[in-house]
């Protein structure tokens, strides 16, 4: 029954709200993950993070990602994320890829543990 | 208008218009926003070379009647037609500047005056959607996204505001309309270096009582000698004035002291206001790509990816639901 959605109109931005990921930015593991991918400028720290994923350049770039997302044309930047290229046909299937991808990795962890 | 290799649109923002034309190699320039048009507010950012309007153009040709142009300013008068659509902004910019003697060019945007000079504008055009320095200058502020950008390029059309800019320039004793969509400069009268401002503010305001109507947005960007040089300059100057005063003219003394007090506060101002600047359009210029990617990465990683898609789309179903019943 989930076919009659309108799928489309979902954005990055609708996911990734700032209230949403505050609590999480706060994990310092997770912060230090993302560090390598600020501007090479940037200070390596939590308030940094938390400052530009709050920047209106970093909402606009969530928008523009999105837009084109769901113009369905980015199956070569999907391969260089290590994602099949059907991950370019719109937000909800990237989003879905990267679930998938994250789904195969524990279990590859899971069994590479089992071996040992 | 063709697609030309590529321009990518960008931001109407002081900021990225500042870093654009020092990137061309031109020196002591600053863009700023005016926000009111009264001779106040233009006073303090004097001098100004040039005024830049822009409109979110509707396609139709300008509702305003054009006065006659010059069939010989091209003489004297930098002006270019506009090739491509998205490079209007640096194009209003170049019109500012190659017609100001004052201005520092640099070596690069010399060379292309002196080279395009006996151009009639529809080359002039043609040489700046050419020219390498001008648009990688330009598409530097890509958002080094490329992908999407070549995309959205081929997208603008649709609803992608487009928005149009004019430049007014005092060359030669005479205040010009510089628009890349009509055949050629409109003189709009004599002027001198004081009074130029006011005459294009009554072009301008005459434009924005008509597009008011329309509900057309505009702005209005000043393309002015750098700031901060100008209130050195300033501060230089009244320290001077100070330094020859005798003990007794307390009276003067305090009033100079006032003035540098104030000019030392907006020098503050304008460095604040650079370094600002300077995080923006590094933020603008940085591809975020990797760190949305790797934040959805480690947010599935750890199971909390589907909460939030499920989140975002139950509200999207429930604003759906809101929006069906109205």
């Amino acid at each position: 029954p989930q076919g009659t959605e309108r799928t489309n109109s979902l954005e990055l931005g609708n996911v990734l709200t700032t209230e949403a990921i505050r609590s999480i930015l706060s994990d310092q593991d997770i912060a230090s993950a993302l560090f390598p991918h600020l501007p090479e400028t940037s200070d390596n720290t939590n308030e940094e993070l938390h400052e530009i994923i709050h920047s209106p350049q970093f909402r606009q770039s969530l928008h523009r990602l999105s837009a084109a997302l769901q113009s369905g044309q980015l199956g070569p930047l999907m391969t260089q994320l290590g994602l099949d290229p059907s991950a370019g046909n719109g937000v909800e299937a990237f989003l879905a890829a990267i679930e998938e991808q994250a789904r195969r990795r524990d279990d590859q962890d899971r069994d590479s543990m089992d071996q040992d | 208008m063709s697609d030309a290799g590529n321009w990518c649109l960008i931001e109407s923002d002081p900021g990225v218009f500042t870093e654009l034309i020092s990137g061309m190699g031109v020196s002591g320039i600053q863009v700023e926003e005016v926000f009111s048009l009264d001779e106040t507010s233009l006073d303090k950012l004097k001098p100004i070379y040039g005024l830049i309007f822009l409109f979110k153009w509707q396609g139709a040709q300008s509702s305003m009647p054009h006065p006659d142009s010059q069939d010989d300013a091209n003489d004297h008068v930098f002006f270019a037609k506009q090739i491509i659509n998205n490079a209007c902004a640096t194009q209003a910019i170049l019109s500012i500047l190659m017609n100001n003697s004052d201005i520092e060019l640099g070596d690069d945007l010399s060379n292309f005056k002196s080279f395009t000079a006996d151009f009639p504008p529809d080359l002039k055009g043609l040489a700046i959607s050419n020219s390498d320095l001008i648009r990688s200058v330009h598409n530097s502020f890509s958002r080094s996204d490329p992908f999407i950008n070549e995309m959205q390029d081929s997208s603008a059309q649709g609803d992608e505001d487009l928005f149009h800019f004019i430049s007014y320039v005092p060359v030669h004793g005479a205040l010009y309309e510089l628009d890349g969509l009509s055949s050629g400069p409109v003189n709009l009268g004599p002027c001198n270096e004081e009074n130029w401002t006011e005459k294009a503010n009554q072009v301008i305001m005459e434009r924005m009582r008509k597009y008011s109507e329309s509900e057309i947005h505009f702005s209005l960007m000043a393309v002015t000698k750098d700031r901060i040089e100008t209130l050195q300059e300033q501060l230089d100057e009244f320290s001077g004035l100070l330094m020859s005063l005798g003990d007794a003219d307390q009276e003067q003394r305090r009033e100079f002291e006032s003035q540098i007090s104030i000019l030392q506060y907006e020098y503050e101002q304008e460095k604040t206001k650079r370094a600002r600047w300077k995080r923006e359009n590094q933020l603008r210029q940085h591809n975020f790509i990797p760190l949305t990617y790797n934040l959805l990465r480690i947010l599935a990683e750890r199971k909390k990816l589907q909460p939030l898609v499920n989140a975002a789309k139950a509200k999207k179903r429930l604003e759906r639901e809101r929006s069906d019943k109205k």
